[in-house]
């Protein structure tokens, strides 16, 4: 990816290529272009996501513990529609 | 003082739960997976139904809402991602009018407001689940109980916290893309093969029937005799998803895709680096999905008060002018029968649209003049107007090929604009073709799939690029 200085996201394959030289040259110049390779344009969630950042002051959470969380949550959930049928 | 604002909030934010970043590089594959993990909890929350519900029967004033909110009724889903969208929104809004002061430079302010967002989103959930309970969506609340009704609220509530969670946990970087776009999809998606194949029998009067329109298909020909009259009923039925909808619905995919790859190349070379010359792409949907997604929140605000106002008072003559509503017989969900609500609102088929041309075309010129509008506003907002792009792509020491400096700019400043009123013109004109040939799950629906499927794939595509590149830097 190093050399897709140009190309953005809408730019599936990169195509900015040295002329005369070997084609995949992986140039650290380039690398600072990255930024742009993502939300040109407006794409759907600019406006309305959420802004996250690494050192938010929260109660830090591991991924895993966010999925078995939910999984409780739903498991609860169908506790409850057992637990209403069983005992109406 | 209004930096104080966000420090007044300070000791609830540090409360919030917040995905910790990864500490390495997330795999590709272990990308898919998780975005998958996402996507299945996701979908098994839009199925199982709130505990405590007595009645959903009433007409549903999210009607409209529904599809770019990503929420099922009467599911642990039911707010969908509402209250990330409406947070991250109106935050943005706050701090885009300066009235909550934010420093991206400084670190703290980032993850102060970063937490205040996540904080007003809960917040929200809350508002809005008590709200729904209280005016008896799921019931009369005094017959529900009270600790039902706290039970439901509560589900509503942890259901808002894990969609927040799921949707930091793709973003911070252990899934692809953004949760909210995913859920969009894959609620859409849903929507659309379920029609096309879901194996729920009803009785047409006429023998049971498929609601599935594929399977339903296969069942009229090879239960009935006459197979021609078979094909026909399985074609045009209109109790039911037909083969016509289904085909209408892969139409505006192949032709939303198609036109995804219309662009304008803007040949750019480095300044730094002697020789690099490469191209600017510069898409025809330039705003993607934008304006459709703006316009039709817009509608579905103006239906959900004008529905809510026609109810109250259905006399007062200020209010018809807004909009009338009348529910069509055998369902309680109520549409637009007169008034200004009634233009804004798609025609049903093809046949109802010649039957009231005026509408139809009032529709046509509504939507497209507001697609084209909100597509051509956005750039400005979303900062990718054509001298934001100019500045990004000078700062990356890029020019335009055979000009000297500001030539850029003035070639963006040609082509951006057009590109995406035309690009909104499109979106608009798209959406009204699938309202009028039936397309499941509405233009709007369909037309926010489709282009989030598409930048899933280039997402893909990038990805892959990427890790050739790597392997290519390693020498692999």
């Amino acid at each position: 990816m190093a050399d897709s200085a140009a190309s953005t996201a809408v730019a599936p394959r990169p195509n900015l290529s040295p002329r005369g030289a070997p084609r995949r040259r992986p140039a650290p110049a380039a690398r600072p272009n990255a930024p742009l390779l993502q939300g040109r344009g407006g794409s759907s969630a600019t406006a309305m996501r959420m802004y996250y950042t690494d050192d938010a002051p929260g109660i830090k959470v591991d991924p895993m513990a966010v999925l078995v969380f939910s999984i409780v949550f739903i498991a609860a959930v169908f506790v409850l529609h057992i637990g209403g049928r069983m005992f109406k | 003082m209004s930096f104080r604002f966000l420090h007044i909030l300070k000791p609830f934010i540090s409360l919030m739960p917040e995905v910790a970043a990864p500490d390495r590089k997330v795999q590709f594959r272990e990308k898919v997976l998780w975005t998958a993990v996402t996507l299945f909890i996701f979908l098994v929350c839009s199925q199982i139904p709130l505990y405590g519900i007595m009645s959903s029967d009433s007409s549903d004033p999210f009607y409209w809402l529904r599809m770019i909110l990503a929420s099922n009724r009467g599911t642990l889903m039911e707010l969908g991602i509402t209250p990330v969208v409406t947070s991250g929104m109106i935050m943005q809004l706050l701090a885009g009018a300066g009235l909550v002061e934010v420093d991206y430079s400084l670190k703290e302010d980032r993850a102060l407001f970063s937490g205040a967002q996540k904080l007003f989103a809960l917040v929200i959930g809350l508002g809005h689940a008590v709200v729904s309970v209280w005016s008896g969506v799921y019931g009369n609340p005094s017959e529900i109980g009270l600790s039902i009704t706290l039970l439901l609220i509560l589900q509503l509530v942890v259901a808002s916290l894990i969609v927040i969670l799921l949707d930091e946990l793709i973003q911070k970087g252990y899934g692809l893309g953004s949760g909210i776009s995913l859920f969009i999809a894959t609620n859409v998606c849903e929507n659309i093969v379920w029609r096309a194949f879901s194996p729920t029998t009803f009785n047409s009067g006429r023998g049971t029937q498929f609601e599935g329109a594929v399977i339903n298909l296969f069942h009229l020909l090879f239960t009935r005799t006459d197979k021609l009259r078979a094909l026909r009923e399985a074609f045009y039925r209109t109790n039911a998803p037909n083969i016509m909808n289904l085909l209408a619905t892969i139409l505006i995919f192949a032709v939303v895709i198609y036109l995804q790859g219309f662009r304008v190349e803007i040949p750019v070379k480095s300044k730094n680096l002697r020789g690099q010359s490469g191209t600017y792409p510069i898409k025809l949907f330039y705003t993607s999905n934008m304006p459709i997604m703006l316009t039709s929140a817009l509608i579905s605000q103006y239906f959900l008060i004008s529905q809510m106002l026609y109810n109250r008072f259905p006399t007062s003559f200020l209010i018809r002018l807004l909009g009338e509503w009348k529910s069509a017989e055998g369902a309680p969900q109520q549409f637009a029968s007169g008034g200004i609500a009634y233009y804004m609102s798609a025609p049903q088929n093809i046949t109802a649209a010649l039957r009231d041309p005026i509408h139809f075309v009032l529709y046509c010129a509504f939507m497209l003049g507001a697609c084209a509008l909100f597509s051509r506003t956005w750039i400005e907002v979303s900062g990718s107007s054509p001298r934001d792009v100019a500045k990004q792509l000078k700062d990356q020491g890029l020019e335009l090929q055979g000009h000297r400096e500001g030539g850029l700019y003035k070639r963006l400043k040609e082509i951006i604009p057009t590109a995406a009123a035309l690009g909104g013109l499109f979106i608009g004109a798209l959406s009204v073709m699938a309202d009028l040939l039936g397309a499941i799950g509405s233009g709007t629906g369909i037309l926010l799939a489709v282009t989030i499927i598409y930048q899933y794939f280039e997402y893909f595509v990038k990805e892959q690029n990427e890790q050739v590149g790597l392997d290519s830097l390693f020498g692999i």
